[in-house]
């Protein structure tokens, strides 16, 4: 029995401690949970920010092997290393936001901690995944917890309606999902992203069932990163689930989502790029247009903010259009092809964080407005005057708004600037004026939030909180959008380096 | 031959699914998806995974549906219009005949008595309790342990979901 050995079994441990740490912290804190009964319950909340503080020091001192580990079912290297990351990164803050809610209203939720561990973990493993078996769980993980996540406050119908539509909605994409892998398997004669790479380059795999395939994949990925026509879900999930599981769910799950469609795209490219790339201009535009339009007219924060974000995927979705852009263009485009597809990544990465910076800010002041348990201040209306009451506040939640919208000196506009700089150079002058226009239309309704807050006489009930670690927490955020904003260079130069290191 | 059984099973799995879906009383979609497993089993069976179709009669078949059954049972809703007609004893050996054919022919392959081949002449030992085995444990290893979190996670939401608030002690 040979075939159990794994060799080198040192160096797969190693490899693999940042997900072992993840996934045996979740274990920890349930079970501390539940034996430690003289323990604070916000205790619970230091040892998951320890464990994800500790995957960050392993991740830094210990030099993670690089390439396949496993038996190729985990590709591991910079670009894995930088989404965990990213996502232990989101997921402190959302920890620091749940906490600081959990403690004003006396309602805990000791299943919160664990459940967001486990939801980590699916997101490394699915930025790691080199094998499509690997990315199905790697998915399921992650989108299972969130539905507990987002549907776990008791006696408030919209989390439990948000929590149950995004349940069934969520299973129905990843049937769809698990079929196309299916068809990919059979066309490919493997589910391992090597196998795929050379049946596809070989040309041996039978296109019908390869498009038929990949198309139902591209539903589940679709769903996953809210893109048009499977954004259904995005505002009422966004709108019922509690403030920081939405920050949570807008950051890194799209994160997650868009890691796993680059990385797919990239792979089938050489024999797809002709299928993916009409479908994926297409389905750009429309994400982005429709997002931007229906965001004009809510009243809701939560909801302007779930339109926002599907915008925002229809922005991501140009990145990679332009990095497929050259696979189609004629021999001079073929010259240039490799300097696009590196810059077309490295936007998206850096989009990506600047995305989750300026997200999380806005969740996190959204988060500490609500009046009663359970319910989110969401109106608008309710932000008026908060300018004069919280100040600070009112600035994270200005700067967080100015960034999504795209105007300097905040990340936001850099990122943008770096996506349609790349649509541009691939050739694709249409889109770009497209991708502007569009920007241009969001302005109106990010800037409303600011005029409210700033212009408006002080509401009834305008917000008296005292979560002063929450606020903080998105303070730091709101300085790290204008740093990034004003010096991006170094941090996109690391983008790139990451982004060249997944080959194919 | 196997061809033959392998489109017997395949369209019996096809009616299985349809008349799933398209049935107006839960217990008998429930039925249904009892039928449509048998002849998934069916299929493994002629495919040569002998291991495979008697965990999916032993596992989904049985222990998963019978548990479905028991929650649609004890959740009794409202009995709809035609719900009686449908349950006709009259159409149950209709129902039951097809999947007792899987089945017996399940029980043959079991027995060994190799009347017919397996489709594509599988080397021996295919699909073996050792072969399943060697896998999970082997090449999928990763694969196996995420399943595992993944039940947890669903079963965590599950009592999350089911049960009330509670209060901070120092409240």
């Amino acid at each position: 029995m040979n075939d159990l050995a794994i060799p080198d079994f040192g160096r797969e441990i190693a490899a693999l401690l940042p997900f072992l740490i993840v996934a045996g912290g979740g274990l920890l804190v349930m079970v501390t949970d539940a034996l430690v009964k003289t323990l604070r319950k916000d205790h619970l909340s230091y040892l998951v920010l320890l464990v994800l503080l500790s995957v960050i020091v392993v991740q830094t001192t210990s030099g993670t092997p690089e390439g396949p580990v496993l038996n190729g079912l985990l590709l591991l290297g910079n670009f894995s290393r930088f989404f965990t990351y990213l996502f232990v990164v989101i997921g402190v803050l959302t920890t620091i936001f749940a906490t600081g809610i959990f403690d004003r209203d006396g309602n805990y939720r000791p299943e919160f901690y664990p459940l967001l561990l486990f939801a980590i973990l699916g997101m490394m493993v699915l930025a790691a995944a080199n094998d499509l078996l690997t990315v199905y769980l790697g998915l399921e993980t992650m989108s299972l917890a969130t539905y507990v996540l987002a549907g776990g406050v008791r006696g408030n119908a919209p989390s439990s309606e948000a929590g149950f539509k995004y349940l069934m909605l969520g299973g129905f994409s990843s049937a769809f999902f698990l079929m196309g892998v299916a068809f990919v398997y059979g066309a490919c004669g493997g589910t391992g992203f090597d196998q795929i790479a050379a049946a596809l380059h070989s040309g041996s795999a039978p296109m019908p069932f390869l498009t038929l395939g990949t198309g139902l994949m591209l539903v589940g990925f679709g769903f996953k990163v809210a893109m048009v026509p499977f954004h259904m879900w995005t505002p009422d999930v966004y709108d019922g689930a509690p403030a920081y599981v939405t920050g949570f769910m807008a950051t890194a799950i799209k994160a997650a989502g868009f890691a796993i469609l680059l990385r797919f795209v990239l792979l089938t490219e050489p024999m797809l790029a002709f299928a993916w790339y009409p479908v994926l201009t297409v389905l750009a535009v429309l994400t982005m247009s429709l997002g931007n339009i229906v965001a004009l007219v809510q009243g809701n924060i939560k909801r302007m903010l779930a339109w926002s974000s599907i915008a925002h995927a229809g922005y991501l979705l140009l990145g990679i259009v332009a990095i497929l852009a050259p696979a189609l263009g004629g021999p001079e485009m073929m010259a240039r092809a490799k300097g696009i597809v590196e810059e077309g990544g490295a936007a998206l990465l850096f989009y990506l964080v600047g995305y989750a910076l300026m997200n999380l800010a806005a969740f996190g002041i959204i988060n500490v407005m609500g009046t009663e348990p359970g319910v989110d201040g969401d109106q608008i209306s309710r932000y008026a005057g908060l300018s004069r009451r919280q100040p600070v506040a009112a600035a994270t939640l200005a700067v967080a708004m100015l960034s999504l919208a795209g105007i300097p000196p905040m990340v936001g506009f850099m990122a943008k600037f770096y996506i349609f700089s790349v649509v541009v150079k691939a050739g694709l002058i249409p889109l770009a004026i497209i991708g502007v226009i569009n920007s241009l239309i969001s302005v109106y309704y990010y800037l409303r939030v600011i005029v409210v807050m700033y212009m408006h006489d002080t509401a009834e009930d305008s917000y008296q909180g005292t979560e002063w670690v929450s606020v903080a927490a998105a303070g730091l955020l709101a300085f790290l959008i204008i740093y990034l904003g004003v010096m991006p260079e170094a941090f996109h130069r690391g983008a790139e380096i990451v982004f060249r290191q997944i080959s194919f | 031959m196997e061809g033959l059984l392998f489109w017997f099973c395949g369209s019996l799995l096809l009616l299985g699914g349809v008349m799933m879906v398209v049935q107006r009383s839960a217990v008998v979609s429930a039925l249904w998806l009892v039928f449509a497993f048998l002849s998934a089993a069916g299929i493994f069976a002629v495919l040569g995974g002998t291991f495979l179709a008697v965990m999916q009669v032993l596992v989904y078949a049985g222990a998963i549906m019978v548990l479905f059954l028991f929650v649609i049972m004890m959740l009794q809703g409202p009995v709809m219009d035609g719900e009686r007609r449908l349950m006709h004893p009259a159409l149950w050996p209709l129902i039951a005949a097809p999947p007792a054919a899987v089945l017996i022919m399940l029980a043959g392959f079991l027995r060994g008595d190799r009347m017919v081949g397996f489709a594509g002449a599988p080397a021996p030992g295919f699909g073996s309790v050792v072969q399943v085995a060697t896998l999970l444990l082997g090449r999928y290893l990763l694969a196996f342990e995420l399943i595992s979190i993944i039940l947890l996670v669903a079963l965590i939401g599950a009592l999350a979901v089911g049960r009330g608030e509670r209060k901070l002690p120092w409240k």
